[in-house]
């Protein structure tokens, strides 16, 4: 009898602990409540957005210049901020108030574009009333025009004065939160939604000039090149659109969702399907050119230089490693790869002769980047930013 | 440990949550009401079990106290007791079961909303991981995340939710929680749920003013349901006492002025005869007792 009710109790002190173990767990497993490394370069610095802050790195001097802000703050930072010679536009992710004022205030700024060594940029300006909801996308800076235009996550494009204290000179509501950075031709600003619509406004007052409306969303960047749009769905095609009109000329179909940012060379237009699906169609007529697959989950965007296509995937989930390739761009041939230490999810960027990204380590999450050599794919030096 | 979470709690959470958005109307804010009424519904025989031990454990509280003050120095004897009158203190602890059931559910549900409603690109990155096959994914994409004033995914800007979750906590409970005799000092029980009945709402109400707001309507929704199950509890109940009452006022017209003992008074009697063979020095305390019970 006692060993019966002995054994009981063990019995339930032993599931009582699975169960307290199981609940711990789910109370400390990781989950995505930011997003993953922005990045994006000016000249020889590029600037890595990786939750804490802005860092700025001359990639030529092989040196971190500065950071932003300069004290650590709640505050988030996740999307690339975008340059021109005299400043540097930030989108923060924001914070959470406090708890008697749970609503986040998100901000956007201007700093002074320093490209020495220690010396703190100064703040220009800081808009914190515009903006209700995180920035994912870099925003864009028209610099002609002046104007910077950013998406949010609070369903709103607004336009703000890049020079008069960030004044916001037009917002426009739409469906849904916007991920991809805005692209801009001939006075049109055009904007993919997560409401599975492309909007066409007048950059500088707002107004709509056409909208299209697809089956599946829209999460990556569209490209605007000679009066024709190129903009990825998750509908698992590239459409292609009159940049004036928003008619739809054509799409070329994918296997799985189309969610990086196509790119443009050599008369052709390259996308990734999630699958890691690589195509290559005619710019003009959409008749396919080639295909190939590589390992792992494209959702980084694609790069087009000198006749050199860059792809860049998730690479083995079971060795964590990240894949990176350098594609002919006529035959889709594998000109070299490297498998850096983790998945790829931020979109690499070109600095000169050099291939730049991105990863979250995987043991402690701190962001690293990498310098390849883009001709040959050997790696130049690597850095943490959070060091 | 973070696989079985997974596989057992957060993805058949996060997938039945995105079957119901996709049958209701793509309402995130339907999805999560019916999510809670189904768990509700699971858990109802438990909660209601749970509900009628807390009732029963109130209406013993005074044989219990008399019990311990009795046999204070002799535990083996105390249990004896206790199983007696059927208390078994373990099942105060069986009580929690409940308690301790929901928690997977709201922190599964905490995560599951985040994930679902993230509305960042790691959010659905790690989302689309986690979808059964049979699920198209993206025909529900985006997830709407607005109802009424609220933003499901974030904590409500105005405070509504964060004081309706405290409120509708309170009254759930206080609808099972006895008055206070303004003499709690004997009945520590009576004191802890005044005390709890206080403080739950305060810290669910306060911990709801970081909740992103789906989930602080989960808990409202749940608290309505709850404050049905123990209104229907504590009628119950109180049925019962009116009917044991009626008895005891007609036995006590039959039979003269000493009213007929309950059936746990007459419990406690037959182990207090039983202890006259065993114990003859506690006759004294056993007299006193029953003075006690007589004046009563």
């Amino acid at each position: 009898m006692y060993t019966m009710t002995s054994r009981r109790s063990w019995h339930t002190l032993f599931f009582l602990s699975i169960f307290l173990m199981v609940i711990i767990a789910g109370c400390s497993g990781g989950l995505a409540t930011g997003n993953w490394v922005g990045l994006s370069a000016y000249e020889s610095v590029v600037y890595v957005a990786d939750g804490a802050g802005i860092t700025a790195v001359d990639i030529k001097a092989q040196e971190a210049l500065w950071s932003f802000p300069a004290e650590s703050s709640q505050i988030e930072f996740y999307a690339a901020p975008v340059a021109d010679e005299e400043k540097i536009i930030i989108g923060d992710f924001g914070a959470q108030g406090g708890f008697l004022s749970p609503g986040r205030t998100v901000s956007l700024y201007a700093i002074d574009n320093v490209q020495e060594k220690a010396v703190e940029p100064s703040l220009l300006w800081q808009n914190s009333t515009v903006l209700m909801d995180r920035v994912i996308a870099s925003p864009l800076l028209l610099a002609e025009e002046q104007l910077v235009i950013v998406g949010t996550a609070a369903n709103r494009i607004v336009a703000f004065d890049a020079n008069n204290e960030g004044e916001m000179v037009w917002s426009y509501e739409i469906g849904h939160s916007v991920w991809a950075q805005p692209a801009y031709e001939d006075g049109l600003v055009y904007i993919a939604g997560m409401d599975k619509k492309l909007y066409a406004l007048e950059a500088m007052t707002g107004e709509l000039v056409w909208e299209k409306e697809f089956v599946g969303a829209l999460p990556g960047h569209p490209v605007v090149l000679d009066g024709r749009i190129y903009v990825g769905s998750f509908d698992e095609n590239l459409h292609v659109l009159d940049a004036k009109s928003g008619e739809e000329l054509w799409t070329a179909e994918g296997m799985d969702w189309v969610w990086s940012a196509p790119a443009v060379g050599n008369d052709l237009i390259y996308f990734a399907d999630i699958q890691g699906n690589v195509y290559a169609v005619d710019v003009v007529t959409g008749v396919q050119a080639w295909q190939t697959q590589v390992s792992g989950q494209v959702q980084a965007n694609l790069s087009w230089v000198d006749g050199v296509l860059y792809v860049a995937s998730t690479g083995n989930e079971e060795t964590n490693e990240g894949l990176l390739l350098a594609l002919d761009d006529t035959t889709g041939e594998i000109l070299w790869e490297a498998t850096p230490p983790a998945s790829i999810h931020t979109s690499p960027v070109i600095v000169e002769d050099m291939l730049v990204v991105a990863l979250e380590q995987e043991d402690d999450g701190d962001p690293l980047l990498i310098v390849y050599d883009r001709m040959r794919g050997t790696q130049m030096w690597q850095f943490v930013p959070a060091e | 440990m973070s696989f079985l979470w997974n596989t057992l709690i957060l993805d058949p959470m996060t997938n039945a949550l995105l079957v119901l958005y996709s049958l209701l109307g793509d309402s995130f804010f339907l999805s999560i009401a019916v999510f809670t009424v189904a768990t509700r519904l699971i858990m109802l025989p438990m909660n209601l079990r749970q509900q009628r031990n807390m009732v029963k454990m109130q209406d013993l509280q005074p044989q219990i106290r008399e019990i311990q003050k009795k046999y204070r120095d002799n535990p083996q004897k105390m249990q004896e007791e206790f199983m007696k009158i059927g208390y078994n203190p373990a099942e105060s602890l069986v009580g929690c079961l409940p308690l301790l059931l929901q928690m997977p559910i709201f922190i599964g549900l905490y995560r599951a909303i985040y994930l679902i409603l993230g509305s960042t690109p790691q959010a659905l990155f790690d989302l689309q991981h986690r979808v059964y096959e049979s699920i198209d994914l993206s025909s529900l994409l985006p997830i709407t995340n607005k109802f009424l004033w609220l933003n499901l995914a974030q904590p409500d800007p105005f405070l509504v939710l964060p004081l309706l979750v405290g409120g509708t906590m309170y009254i759930s409970q206080k609808l099972l929680t006895p008055a206070s005799t303004g003499n709690d000092e004997d009945n520590p029980m009576a004191a802890v749920s005044q005390q709890m009945l206080v403080m739950m709402p305060l810290m669910f109400g306060f911990a709801a003013l970081s909740f992103p707001a789906g989930l602080s309507l989960y808990f409202i929704l749940s608290n309505m349901i709850g404050m049905g199950q123990s209104y229907l509890v504590k009628r119950s109940r109180d049925k019962f006492l009116e009917e044991h009452e009626a008895e005891k006022a007609l036995a006590k017209r039959q039979n003269g002025s000493e009213p007929a003992p309950s059936s746990a008074d007459l419990k406690i009697e037959e182990s207090e005869a039983s202890d006259d063979n065993s114990n003859g020095n506690q006759n004294k305390s056993k007299s006193k007792r029953k003075r006690r019970r007589s004046k009563r």
